[in-house]
C-alpha cells in the first residue's frame, strides 16, 4: 500500500496524530528533564494509543480511548519486560521500541472495511 | 439549497431545546452542586488533622463539610439520574467528582503515600533499575515483574519521583477505571442511565484498598477493558437480550485485542489472568461466549509462566496441594473478625455489611432482570465465577476481599437493575439512587480507610527511617516492630528486613524475641531497629503486638548498651546494634 498517496489527514486522522506522537517520542529521547517528563508519557500513549486504535477501528469512542490507552501501556510495560529479560534494558532502548511499535501500527494499512467512529457519525453505539 | 438544510437543522435542534427547556434549572443544579461538592470536600480533606485519628479511620477526623461536600455529590447524580432525557455529561461530572473526592481525599491530606506496601513496590521498581533485570530469586514480586518494569521505565524516562505517582496512584486509578466500566455497563444494561448508575455503584462500592501502586491496580484495569470487549463484541447477547453479531471486522478485532491484553495480564499478577480465565469459562459454558479458545490459551499461558518466568516461585510452592478449608476460612474470615480494638471490630464489622448489602441488592436485581424478561445469566456470571477462587487459596488471608473486587462489576451491574431499571420512573430511580448512596458515602469512607492509622505515615515517621538507613551499612539487618513501616522503597536487596512481630511468631516470650533479635544481629554484624509511630497503633488497633510488649522493647532497646540511639522523635526512634562494649 501506497501509504504517501493513500490516506489524508481528514480519511485517517490517527495514522497523524500517531506519527505526529511518534516525532514527539523521537525529541523526548533527545531533550532532558523537565520538559522530557512531559513529552515521554504524551509521546507513548497516543502513538501506541491512536496507532491501535486506528487498526481496531472500533466504532465507539470510549472504546477506541479504552482500547488505545490499554494497549499503549500494555506495549509498554511488555517491551520494557522482555528488554529486561533479554538484559538490553534502558529507558532509551525501551521508548525507542515502543515508537518502533507505534511507526509500525502507523505504517499498516488499515483493513478494508474497517469503520470507526471517525468515519461515521461520531456516535457510539447505543 | 443551504437555506433549507440550514432551517431543517435549526428546526430540529428547535424541538429538543423545548424538551429540554424544562430540565434546565435542573441541569445547573447538577454542575454546581457537584462543584461546590468538589471545593468543598477538598478544602475539608486539606484542613483534616490526621494525628486526632481513631481507630475508626479517616471517618473519625474528617470535618463535617466533607460529609456535606460529597453529600452534594450524591444529590447531584441523583438529579442527573431522574433527568429526563438522559444526559450523559450530567451523569459522568458528579460522577468524576466522587471518585476524585473518596479517592483522592488521603492523598489531599498527607504528603506522604498511603500504605506501606506501595513503599515496597516502589523499592521493587528502584531494584529493578539498578540490577537491569528480575532476580526471580528476591521475592515473589520479581516472578511476576511486568508492571515493576513499567515502572521502572515511567521513573528513568520522566525522571519523576515514584513515591509521589504512588501517593495519587488510588485517585488516577478509579478515574482511569471508569470509561472501561462504563463500556462494560453498556453493554450489559439496558439504557445509559442504568450503565452509569452502575458505575457509580462499582465506584461507591470499591472499598478493598486495592488500588494503589501495586501490579493488581494495572492488571484489574486490564481485567476490566477485557470485559468490556468481550460483552460488547464477542457475546452472543447483549443488555440480556439475544443479539446480533457484530460485524466480523469488529469481531476479529476486538478477539485479537483481548487476546494480547489477556497475555499482557499474565507476567503482572498472580490472581488476575485466572479471575479472567475463569470469567470467559463461565460465559462459554453458559454459551454466551462461542470463542472457547480465548480462556483455553489464559490458561495456559498462565501454565507456562509459572514454568518460566515464575519457575523460582512454583519450585518453592506446591501448587496443585488441597487447601484446607478450616484454614481457609479462618484467613479470610476469622482472623478479620478477632482481635483488635471495638472501633476496629466495628470497621471490620462494617465492612462485610457493605459487601452484604451490596450482593442483597445485586440478587434482588437479577430477580428483577429476569421478570423484566432480559436475561441476567451474563451478570450473574461475572459476579459469582470470583467465588470460584475462595477455596483454592488463602492468598494472605486477602481472597474475600479480592473476591468483592472482582466480582464488584457483575453486583454493580445487578444492583443497577435494582436501582434503575428501564420500567421504573425516572424520579423513582433517582430517589432510590439517592437515598442508597448517602448511606453508602460514608460506608465507603469508613470501609476503605477504617486502617488508616496503620497506613497513613508522617515525615517524621519516613525521616526515622532514612536515619535507621545512614546508620546501618549495607549488608546490614534491618528491623522494624511491625510491618507497618514507610520502607524498603530503595535498597530493596541490599540490606536483611525483618519485624519483631515475625520474630515473635518464631518465638513464645518477650524474653525470647530479644534473645533472637541479639542473635540474628550479632551473625548479620550490623543493624538496627527502628520504632515509628504506626508500630504502636498497630499493637493497639490489631491486637498484632500487645502495647505493653512493644512498649517494654522499646525500654530495653534503650537501656541495653548494645544498642545506641541514634534519632528520636515523638515520630520514631532509631537504635543501632553496636555490639558488646
Amino acid at each position: 500500500m501506497d501509504v504517501s498517496t493513500s490516506t489524508s489527514v481528514r480519511s485517517d486522522p490517527l495514522r497523524w496524530l500517531a506519527l505526529a506522537a511518534v516525532g514527539v517520542g523521537v525529541v523526548a529521547l533527545l531533550v532532558p528533564p523537565p520538559l522530557r517528563s512531559a513529552l515521554v508519557p504524551a509521546a507513548v500513549l497516543v502513538a501506541a494509543g491512536a496507532g491501535v486504535a486506528r487498526l481496531v477501528a472500533l466504532p465507539s469512542i470510549i472504546a477506541s480511548l479504552v482500547v488505545g490507552t490499554a494497549c499503549s501501556l500494555a506495549i509498554t510495560q511488555t517491551v520494557s519486560l522482555t528488554l529486561m529479560y533479554l538484559g538490553w534494558w534502558s529507558w532509551q532502548a525501551t521508548l525507542g521500541v515502543v515508537l518502533a511499535v507505534a511507526a509500525a501500527l502507523v505504517l499498516a494499512p488499515r483493513p478494508s472495511g474497517a469503520t470507526s467512529w471517525l468515519d461515521t457519525t461520531g456516535g457510539d453505539h447505543p | 439549497m443551504s437555506t433549507p438544510v440550514r432551517t431543517a437543522a435549526h428546526g430540529s435542534s428547535a424541538a429538543p431545546r423545548r424538551r429540554r427547556g424544562p430540565s434546565r434549572p435542573a441541569d445547573a443544579l447538577v454542575v454546581t452542586a457537584t462543584l461546590v461538592g468538589l471545593v468543598l470536600s477538598v478544602a475539608a480533606a486539606r484542613a483534616t488533622r490526621l494525628e486526632d485519628m481513631t481507630d475508626l479511620g479517616l471517618a473519625s477526623v474528617l470535618p463535617v463539610t466533607f460529609w456535606v461536600g460529597t453529600a452534594l455529590v450524591v444529590i447531584a447524580f441523583s438529579v442527573a439520574v431522574a433527568r429526563s432525557p438522559v444526559a450523559e455529561p450530567l451523569l459522568a461530572l458528579p460522577t468524576a467528582v466522587l471518585a476524585t473526592v473518596t479517592f483522592g481525599v488521603q492523598a489531599l491530606a498527607t504528603t506522604v503515600p498511603r500504605d506501606h506496601v506501595a513503599f515496597r513496590h516502589v523499592g521493587v521498581v528502584d531494584q529493578l533499575v539498578t540490577s537491569g533485570a528480575p532476580d526471580a530469586g528476591i521475592d515473589v514480586y520479581f516472578n511476576w515483574p511486568a508492571f515493576f518494569a513499567l515502572g521502572a521505565f515511567v521513573r528513568e524516562s520522566t525522571g519523576v519521583d515514584l513515591l509521589d505517582v504512588a501517593r495519587w496512584t488510588p485517585l488516577l486509578a478509579h478515574l482511569a477505571l471508569l470509561l472501561p466500566l462504563l463500556l462494560l455497563m453498556r453493554s450489559l444494561l439496558p439504557d445509559r442511565r442504568a450503565a452509569w448508575v452502575a458505575v457509580w455503584v462499582a465506584t461507591l462500592w470499591d472499598w478493598v484498598d486495592q488500588d494503589y501502586f501495586s501490579p493488581q491496580t494495572d492488571d484489574y484495569g486490564l481485567h476490566l477493558v477485557v470485559l468490556a470487549l468481550v460483552a460488547g463484541w464477542l457475546l452472543t447477547e447483549r443488555r440480556g437480550l439475544p443479539a446480533e453479531p457484530r460485524p466480523q471486522r469488529e469481531r476479529v478485532s476486538a478477539y485479537v485485542v483481548v487476546l494480547g491484553l489477556g497475555l499482557v495480564l499474565v507476567p503482572t499478577h498472580q490472581l488476575t489472568p485466572v479471575t479472567t480465565a475463569l470469567c470467559l469459562v463461565a460465559l462459554v459454558l453458559l454459551h454466551r461466549l462461542r470463542q472457547w479458545g480465548l480462556p483455553l490459551v489464559l490458561l495456559v499461558a498462565v501454565g507456562v509462566w509459572l514454568l518460566t518466568g515464575a519457575r523460582t516461585y512454583s519450585a518453592g510452592h506446591d501448587l496443585l496441594s488441597v487447601p484446607d478449608l478450616t484454614m481457609l476460612f479462618d484467613a479470610n474470615v476469622g482472623s478479620r473478625v478477632g482481635g483488635g480494638s471495638g472501633l476496629h471490630q466495628l470497621v471490620v464489622a462494617e465492612r462485610m455489611l457493605m459487601s452484604a448489602a451490596l450482593w442483597a441488592l445485586a440478587a434482588v436485581g437479577a430477580w428483577r432482570s429476569h421478570r423484566a424478561g432480559r436475561s441476567p445469566l451474563v451478570h450473574v456470571a461475572l459476579a459469582l465465577t470470583p467465588f470460584v477462587l475462595l477455596p483454592l487459596q488463602a492468598y494472605g488471608g486477602e481472597m474475600l476481599l479480592r473476591v468483592h473486587l472482582f466480582a464488584l462489576p457483575g453486583m454493580a451491574a445487578l444492583a443497577a437493575w435494582q436501582l434503575a431499571p428501564p420500567s421504573a420512573g425516572r424520579l423513582r430511580a433517582g430517589l432510590a439512587v439517592a437515598l442508597v448512596s448517602l448511606l453508602a458515602v460514608p460506608g465507603l469512607v469508613v470501609a476503605r480507610y477504617g486502617t488508616d492509622r496503620l497506613e497513613i505515615f508522617t515525615r517524621g515517621e519516613v525521616a526515622a527511617v532514612q536515619a535507621l538507613y545512614d546508620a546501618v551499612p549495607p549488608g546490614g539487618l534491618l528491623v522494624a516492630a511491625a510491618p507497618q513501616v514507610p520502607w524498603r522503597d530503595h535498597d530493596y536487596a541490599t540490606y536483611r528486613y525483618t519485624t519483631l512481630v515475625d520474630l515473635g511468631s518464631q518465638t513464645t516470650s518477650a524474653e525470647d524475641v530479644r534473645t533472637l533479635l541479639l542473635d540474628r544481629l550479632e551473625a548479620t554484624g550490623s543493624g538496627g531497629v527502628v520504632v515509628v509511630r504506626t508500630a504502636y497503633e498497630a499493637a493497639e488497633s490489631t491486637g498484632s503486638l500487645a502495647p505493653d510488649e512493644l512498649a517494654n522493647a522499646e525500654r530495653w532497646l534503650a537501656s541495653d548498651p548494645r544498642f545506641e540511639l541514634v534519632h528520636g522523635s515523638s515520630d520514631g526512634r532509631v537504635y543501632v546494634y553496636v555490639g558488646e562494649e
